[in-house]
């Protein structure tokens, strides 16, 4: 049980991470743009 | 005792289903409905109880002339007839709220609205929004959460068996993922996993208002809305603002986490919740997606530089890569006003966020457009056709993809990718018709066209309560057929066609 | 004859100067300001609108959004001194205060991550909110009862009878 809640709370980060790499890759493309 | 295999006992059945499906809209209705009773709004108590109280006399109605019939195995086609039937009848009966509010200036603009929610598009009719009534709101938000999921979804959770006819409704509303095996498994899981985002979505945002400067009571309220809709990728705000109103960086980047990861496939959260976390690099539909936006939001931002839009890096951010990835998620929230793309954004920026809009997000999710699982297989498809050409003949090369599983690229995947996309674009191409027949231009024309064939939400200002009534009834079918991906409801037309012209 | 240039010179110039103060001050509407936003930007701005929604506070300032007709809203960046003028603010049944701003029109705010906006140098209310709470029609309540009665009753026929042929 406590697997399985680890579990999905990792996986849970892990999409929060790549939400949040998506939109850093937004920032960075507005970066370069913007300079 | 044996059930009788004949004709009309096959149309009773799928009454049946919808009726079911109705009766679920039933209640969850009851939400606003005690919403409205907590808020102590007088006049929406009443409306409330009535439009519940006529939903359900509907499905009520159906589902006692059609009981005899339940136990029939469903077709594929009778599956869809009930998706996009309890679809049709759901939307002329939920617009009753709207409709009795004062609200929508027509009925046509209250149904509007409604498979506008349904279809987790966004773009709406709504008038005096800034002082609309909490539980009226409620069921806007509401209709777009269990839009997103899918009200054939909803209703399936609660039956009890996983039988063959349960799996012909499913597919029905343009879900083929089988998280499970059994699709009232599948259902539960969807909506395990869509409960589970809420309970963390929502205090997020309730965080996220009252650092913006709402107080406590309101940003739990447009907490939970504003969840519903960015999960839902709706495009739906409780202000007339939309996500402008917040004026908050903090309150806008929440709701790009949240609308980002809305746009996944039910199936990528399956596999990853439940361990898999390397599907996220190794998924054909992640991997699209990242290549899609980051090119077209490239080319976006040198037409915005181009044209000297927006003065500095945080505006560039904040205005153009917000919208962009708000249109290729097919969220819809918006932190600039509609006719701001009109006359600011130019013609790169606006070519390159109508691709976006028709590319969408992920396919089994609450997104819209192509899907990302068909421009991947498209682009794969078209890279092995040069390949055969390229390669000495000796070499026989099958080409494959990663989608929770790796899988052979098959004909049926590709023939079924290029007939699906190009039923999208002939709704594309319709739809900015339409805008063109109405008056409008060719850039808002196919920006709004884009918008609701991609179920998006995003705006340049074409939708309106003073849009003739062709347009709007366009806008309604192309949300309607793009939703439920096109063979649902062609089915419904042509079973209908079939029973009362070939007699 | 340069003597009496410069005397109608001294003369005008008052009346030219109240003329550009009453072409600042005449209210323009948010609509009008959108649609034309790149010609007002940068400009000195009247408008008129009801306070809706909250009050957003940012340290010595304030966010303050208002709505001049139907679904069309402006955010005001003022004080937090002049926020603290309105007490009430629009929602459903009700009209929130009335406030009167006259400020620097922004396209694009640079301060502000972009955002369209008005930073407000003076603030005045013009009326204050009031209940509006609209009224049931007289339809609704029986509608509302007849209805549910059917559907009570309706109800228990489909429960019964799917009961009767519950082959699941």
């Amino acid at each position: 049980m406590t697997r399985k809640i680890l579990s999905t709370a990792a996986g849970l980060t892990a999409e929060l991470v790549f939400a949040g790499a998506l939109i850093a890759a937004g920032y960075l493309i507005s970066f370069l743009t913007a300079g | 005792m044996a059930v009788k295999n004949k004709s009309y006992g096959r149309v009773l059945a799928v009454l049946y289903y919808i009726g079911i499906v109705l009766a679920v809209l039933a209640a969850a209705e009851c939400i606003p409905l005690a919403t409205s009773i907590l808020a102590g709004e007088t006049k929406f108590i009443w409306i409330f109880t009535a439009s519940v109280s006529l939903l359900l006399l509907a499905a009520a109605i159906l589902v006692l002339s059609g009981a005899r019939y339940r136990a029939l195995h469903l077709s594929s086609g009778e599956g869809m007839a009930v998706a996009s039937g309890a679809w049709l009848l759901g939307m002329l009966l939920c617009a009753l709220p709207y409709a009795f509010s004062g609200n929508y200036l027509s009925y046509l603009d209250s149904c509007f609205d409604v498979m506008s929610g349904l279809t987790t598009t966004g773009i709406g009719m709504v008038q005096d929004l800034d002082h609309l009534s909490v539980g009226l709101n409620m069921w806007r938000f509401l209709l777009t959460y269990i839009g997103g999921q899918g009200m054939v979804v909803l209703a399936l959770v609660f039956l009890t068996k996983n039988t063959d006819s349960a799996y012909k409704m499913y597919v029905g509303e343009a879900k083929d993922e089988r998280l499970m095996p059994g699709a009232v498994n599948t259902a539960r899981a969807i909506w395990r996993i869509s409960l589970l985002y809420l309970a963390v979505g929502w205090a997020v945002m309730a965080a996220a208002g009252v650092y913006a400067g709402l107080p406590l009571g309101t940003a739990v309220l447009h907490g939970v809305w504003i969840f519903m809709s960015g999960w839902s990728t709706g495009g739906f705000a409780p202000m007339s603002q939309n996500i402008l109103y917040y004026h908050s960086f903090v309150y806008e980047l929440a709701t790009l986490v949240f609308f980002t990861i809305g746009s996944f496939n039910f199936a990528l959260h399956y596999a990853v919740l439940r361990g898999d976390r390397r599907e996220l690099r190794r998924n054909i539909e992640t991997v699209s997606f990242t290549i899609t936006l980051s090119c077209l939001s490239l080319l976006a931002a040198f037409g915005l530089m181009k044209n000297g839009v927006y003065p500095n890096l945080a505006a560039l951010f904040r205005k153009g890569f917000y919208q962009m990835i708000s249109g290729h998620t097919t969220t819809g929230f918006m932190s600039v006003y509609a006719r701001q793309f009109y006359h600011e954004w130019g013609d790169v920026a606006l070519f390159a966020i109508t691709i976006a809009m028709l590319f969408g997000g992920s396919a089994c999710s609450t997104a819209g457009g192509f899907k990302g699982l068909r421009i991947g297989i498209i682009f794969k498809a078209i890279g092995a056709e040069i390949r055969k050409y390229t390669l000495p003949e000796s070499r026989v090369v099958q080409t494959r993809i990663h989608h929770v599983r790796d899988l052979p690229l098959t004909q049926e995947m590709v023939h079924s990718a290029f007939v699906i996309v190009t039923l999208y674009l002939i709704t594309f191409a319709v739809g900015t018709a339409a805008g063109l027949g109405a008056g409008y231009s060719l850039a808002e024309s196919a920006f709004e066209s884009a918008s609701a064939t991609g179920n998006v939400g995003l705006t340049i200002g074409v939708t309106s309560p003073a849009n003739p009534a062709f347009l709007k009834i366009t806008y309604i079918l192309i949300m309607w057929l793009a939703r439920l991906e096109f063979i649902s409801v062609l089915t419904l037309a042509a079973k209908f066609v079939r029973k009362v012209v070939k007699r | 004859m340069k003597l009496r240039l410069s005397f109608l010179l001294v003369l005008l110039l008052p009346v030219l100067l109240t003329v550009n103060a009453q072409a600042a001050s005449a209210a323009v509407t948010s609509a009008e300001l959108i649609e034309k936003a790149a010609d007002y930007d940068g400009r000195t701005v009247t408008i008129e609108g009801e306070a809706v929604g909250s009050i957003l506070p940012r340290g010595e300032y304030a966010w303050v959004n208002i709505t001049d007709q139907n679904n069309s809203a402006i955010g005001i960046f003022m004080k937090a001194s002049d926020a603290a003028q309105i007490k009430m603010l629009g929602c459903y049944g009700l009209t929130g205060d009335r406030i009167r701003v006259t400020g620097t029109f922004y396209r694009a705010c640079a301060e502000h991550g972009g955002d369209l906006d008005i930073h407000a140098a003076r603030v005045t209310l013009v009326s204050a909110g009031h209940a509006s709470i609209p009224a049931t029609p007289a339809w609704l309540p029986p509608l509302a009862v007849v209805s549910a009665v059917l559907a009570a009753g309706f109800c228990t026929i489909a429960v019964l009878r799917v009961k009767r042929y519950n082959t699941f």
